[in-house]
């Protein structure tokens, strides 16, 4: 079996949101990780090289969550990105989905949401990794 | 003054705080009882009310959707100025009233 830990990275400018996710993740055996904007996500996961992204749309500085996806599918194509979206936007939802998107969560979070989405992407990598 | 589309994020963002602070709470509630032997009495009413809090929480946000999209079909929410396509069909209304009103 495969122990290493699924590394999962929270892009988000609520300090307060990665600081929950990533407490919520890491009890779970995560390696959890955040970035408040789109600009350190992109170094980060130059850096940690995350299994899993959670990217939310609306970023208040330059470099939105669908900028930050498309960075993503560039120069990580393994990482399985999920959206987060305030406001269930078809057209950008649809946008995400075109870039690579493998999911979309719709806020307000529930942790049940978040749990589930992120355990059938952490098994399905766990499988593939063997 | 700050755009309407960005008070609408905010207030958003604070119904996301709440949701999932709520749901972090209720997990480590799950440790803590343990640890600290909480009757399971207090630990199931203090899990039930957070649970309830979470629902809550997405019955607000259903209705803060319902009004950004009231809002946003009147005014533009990047700049906080009317529509002139709305202004125009307000005008119309109110014309059409008056006419209704003489033809009474």
């Amino acid at each position: 079996m495969n122990k290493r830990k699924i590394k999962l990275l929270i892009v988000d400018d609520e300090k307060d949101i990665c600081k929950f996710v990533k407490l919520l993740f890491k009890k779970r055996g995560f390696s959890a990780f955040s970035a408040l904007s789109g600009k350190k996500a992109i170094s980060m996961a130059k850096r940690i090289k995350p299994d899993i992204a959670l990217i939310d749309i609306y970023l208040k500085k330059k470099i939105d969550g669908l900028k930050v996806l498309s960075k993503f599918r560039e120069i990580l194509p393994k990482c399985r990105c999920v959206i987060v979206t305030w406001d269930n936007a078809e057209d950008k939802v649809k946008k995400a989905k075109k870039l690579g998107a493998v999911s979309y969560l719709t806020k307000p979070l529930t942790t049940a949401q978040l749990y589930k989405v992120v355990n059938q992407l952490a098994q399905a990598i766990r499988k593939m990794k063997g | 003054m700050r755009k309407i589309k960005e008070l609408f994020h905010e207030i958003g963002n604070w119904h996301n705080k709440i949701s999932v602070a709520s749901g972090v709470t209720k997990a480590m509630l799950e440790k803590t009882a343990k640890e600290n032997s909480v009757s399971k009495e207090v630990k199931n009413m203090l899990d039930k009310k957070l649970t309830e809090l979470e629902k809550f929480t997405l019955g607000a946000n259903e209705v803060l959707i319902q009004l950004k999209h009231i809002v946003y079909n009147v005014i533009n929410p990047d700049t906080n100025k009317l529509k002139v396509n709305s202004n125009r069909k307000a005008g119309k209304t109110n014309e059409q009233k008056k006419n209704k009103a003489f033809d009474c």
